[in-house]
């Protein structure tokens, strides 16, 4: 008991494992002239640039979603991680539908008992 | 003279898979069995045409023929033998050349090990085996042809290549040599073989399973065998993937190993699949249900291999509108819709012969877990599918670029690694059929106990990190159960014949090798999740700018640049500088981080250096190198080693099942003869 409240104290008060602000933001942004890289992880010029800018505009004081609505207005599909919306709705619900659907194939067609004895 | 050897085999061991998808082909339309025996020489004929080919091309690799427009293309003179060698698969054409290879290989071990034992589903199998190598002989026959001439020579490679081998030659006198990146480092010579060995072996199961679907026989017959080998082709595709990991953390010097490029991701969703496929056989072997939904799996893992040469082998990736410019990837993309639609329609003929009746007692469970697991696997599969594919389809539909990259990935991947890893504890030391809570609890409460234990000691020595926090919990809960579970076992056998321990558990562990391998790769798993955890969680970045004899501290270290130095070697020139690490003042290593210039249009390739410790890494990766100084990249990742350790185990798990049961299987027939 006194182990699970020393790990319950040490989840609840945890650090959560983020990176300084301008790295985590910077992971959600794409480079805009690599393939599918950020512009933390980019070594070429643009993104280091793009990279100063986010530092730049963290140290203003800006938030989080206020630098990338500035970066979405120009440049198209910046982030790496697309907001949820009328366009990117297959890329977040086809996993979801599956899970679910999955789901429930398996609690219908495997739990079912009234079904074996009809057939 | 070597195109046209090159070009026969290929011709060859196309004529001989045609041929074996021919002759077999009774057996698929349930006219009774084939004579095996005159299948013989097709499946001889294959296995020499696609060594013949391979050989054929690594023979032009190592003779400089220039003449061949893939070797002027992928190599050039002075290469070292092992790269040089390398070459025959760096590229396209070569690649499809040694996918060939390796399924003739395949087709051969089918062949023998089906026939010995005259497995009704020999016949069925190896028809569809010889339409699969038709498929990819023919394509080298036409639009991937490694032994193309080159018709007109540039300068270094070949301006414009011709198909026929009689073409007149004008051959380069010097190549254009291979991706540096592909010669960079020895893995780049194990890894592609071992992870094609994994792709090319699920067709052996999806072979299988069509010509079980074919002639509507229920039951095992098929289940056992397409079991082992998924486990075969799963062991070596785990290994490739690390092996891939490796080569990316070791070579491409951005200071990771997994960046969900598509590529990796290629390689993630057939191992999801086929590890789902492994899980729920055994569902169908205990319980006899899940029958149909294996047959979706396999179809399903051999689609994903299919799908992932799509990505990776067509252009697609680098830009939807690329990959017309190469024919391969309409058709590839047109035998991906052949094999879905072929198999998913034998396979809505045949459902309702196959189909298992449903029973299940409650989903509390052994079978519950499994279920459970293949939920999680199969909608891991979803979303890594679904976030390779997203920005393609916009750019096919819209034409706009929109990126999904780690930040996607991560936000699923993450939770659902953490209910695999629960599931994985909680599920081996369930029983079948019903689950008592007592049981159940009885069972769980000491490992419960102990990785409480360990997850505190973690928070009050190591780290607060939520997520590591969680991982390690999980991880240590999974290994208890495991040895829970076996010291019980062993424990009972022990008092009973009063044997020593350790024979006993040996004992134990070989004779359940199915049940015990898997244990092997789940306690695999368990350290990688930990290693992952801790590599990316507890991760100190920084960057280092030194003129010589500077020092710098960096997490615990203190890095002291000595020289700048380079050399010239036979195939690159190679500029580096050299750093002591210091630690309490006493160097405990001395790091190259480098810049090698293989020549070319590419600019040098930043090779990183790494000091590897029982505690984690130490990894330097050059930014900028000149007379002024360096500029480096570095970074210090706790606990690496167990991410590659953590995944060779899990495929050692594989392999332990795979060599238990043969040794079982061996035993029975002398027992049988005796």
């Amino acid at each position: 008991m006194i182990l699970a409240g020393v790990v319950m104290w040490g989840l609840v008060s945890g650090e959560t494992g983020d990176r300084d602000r301008v790295e985590a933001l910077g992971s959600r942004i794409r480079c805009p002239v690599c393939q599918g890289e950020s512009i933390v992880d980019s070594p070429t010029p643009y993104a280091q640039d793009i990279l100063a800018f986010v530092e730049e505009k963290v140290g203003e004081g800006w938030s989080d979603e206020r630098i990338l609505a500035y970066l979405e207005d120009r440049f198209d599909g910046i982030r790496l991680d697309p907001r949820f919306s009328g366009r990117t709705v297959a890329l977040w619900l086809l996993p979801m539908a599956v899970a679910v659907s999955l789901a429930f194939l398996a609690t219908r067609r495997l739990m079912s008992r009234k079904r074996l004895f009809d057939e | 003279m070597i195109a046209w050897a090159g070009l026969g085999s290929i011709l060859a061991a196309m004529a001989a898979a045609a041929m074996l998808a021919w002759r077999c082909f009774p057996a698929l339309t349930g006219r009774g069995p084939v004579d095996t025996s005159r299948t013989r020489w097709p499946v001889v004929w294959l296995v020499i045409g696609a060594i013949g080919a391979m050989a054929a091309l690594e023979g032009g690799l190592l003779f400089d023929d220039f003449s061949i427009a893939y070797v002027a293309d992928n190599h050039r003179t002075g290469t070292p033998l092992i790269f040089t060698l390398a070459a025959g698969w760096a590229a396209l054409e070569g690649s499809i050349v040694l996918w060939g290879l390796v399924l003739a290989l395949f087709v051969l071990s089918a062949y023998k090990v089906m026939s010995r034992a005259e497995h009704p589903l020999t016949g069925g199998t190896l028809s569809v085996l010889g339409m699969v190598g038709l498929f990819w002989f023919g394509l080298m026959a036409t639009v991937a042809n490694p032994f193309a001439i080159c018709e007109v020579a540039s300068e270094v490679g070949c301006a414009v290549s011709a198909w026929a081998p009689w073409t007149p030659i004008d051959a380069p006198l010097e190549g254009r040599g291979a991706n540096p990146l592909l010669q960079n480092h020895i893995l780049m010579a194990i890894h592609p073989p071992v992870l094609y060995v994994g792709y090319v072996g699920f067709t052996v199961p999806f072979a299988i399973a069509m010509s079980s679907l074919a002639i509507g026989s229920s039951g095992f017959a098929w289940l056992d065998l397409a079991r082992r080998w998924t486990l075969l082709s799963w062991g070596f595709l785990t290994t490739g993937i690390v092996l891939g990991a490796w080569w990316s953390y070791e070579v491409l010097g951005w200071g990771g190993y997994w960046a969900w490029d598509p590529v990796e991701n290629a390689s993630f969703i057939p191992w999801l699949l086929a590890t789902a496929f492994i899980h729920s056989s055994v569902v169908q072997v205990r319980r006899g249900v899940l029958q149909t939904w294996n047959y979706v799996l396999v179809i399903g893992t051999f689609a994903a291999t299919i799908l992932g040469t799509f990505l990776t082998r067509s252009g697609v990736v680098a830009s939807v509108h690329s990959f017309t410019q190469s024919s391969i990837g309409p058709v590839l993309l047109a035998f991906l819709a052949l094999v879905l639609v072929s198999s998913l329609t034998l396979f809505a003929l045949r459902v309702h012969l196959v189909g298992s009746p449903p029973r299940l007692d409650s989903l509390a469970s052994r079978e519950g877990a499994f279920l459970l697991n293949n939920l999680l696997l199969v909608v891991f599969a979803f979303v890594v599918l679904a976030g390779t594919l997203f920005p393609l389809a916009v750019e096919a539909f819209t034409g706009d670029t929109v990126g999904v990259g780690r930040p996607f990935f991560d936000r699923w991947a993450v939770p659902l690694a953490y209910c695999l890893l629960l599931t994985m504890g909680i599920g081996p030391v369930t029983p079948f059929r019903i689950a008592r809570a007592r049981v159940l609890w009885e069972r769980l409460r000491t490992p419960l106990r102990v990785s409480l234990v360990i997850a505190a000691l973690v928070i009050l020595v190591v780290s607060r990190n939520r997520h590591l926090i969680i991982v390690t919990l999980l991880a240590s809960f999974v290994i208890g159960a495991i040895g829970r579970h076996l010291l019980t076992l062993a424990g009972r056998r022990v008092a009973a014949t009063g044997n020593r321990t350790l024979p006993t558990i040996v004992r134990l562990v070989r004779g359940d090798p199915g049940y015990w391998g898997g244990q092997i790769s789940h306690i695999g798993i368990a350290i990688l999740a930990v290693g992952i955890s801790a590599s990316s969680n507890l991760v100190t970045a920084g960057a280092i700018d030194l003129t010589p004899g500077d020092r710098q501290p960096f997490a615990g270290y203190e890095l002291v640049y000595e020289t700048p130095f380079s050399r010239t070697e036979p195939n690159r020139t190679v500029v580096g500088a050299r750093i002591s690490v210091m630690r309490d003042g006493r160097q405990v290593a001395r790091l190259d981080p480098r810049l090698n210039d293989y020549g070319g249009m590419s600019g040098p390739i930043i090779t990183p250096a790494v000091h590897s410790t029982f505690g984690g890494d130490l990894y330097i990766s050059l930014t900028r190198l000149d007379q002024q100084g360096l500029q480096a990249d570095v970074w210090a990742y706790p606990l690496q080693w167990m991410i590659w350790l953590g995944g060779l185990v899990t495929a050692s798990g594989a392999a332990f099942s795979l060599a238990a049961l043969r040794r079982r299987s061996a035993d029975r027939s002398e027992a049988i003869r005796a």
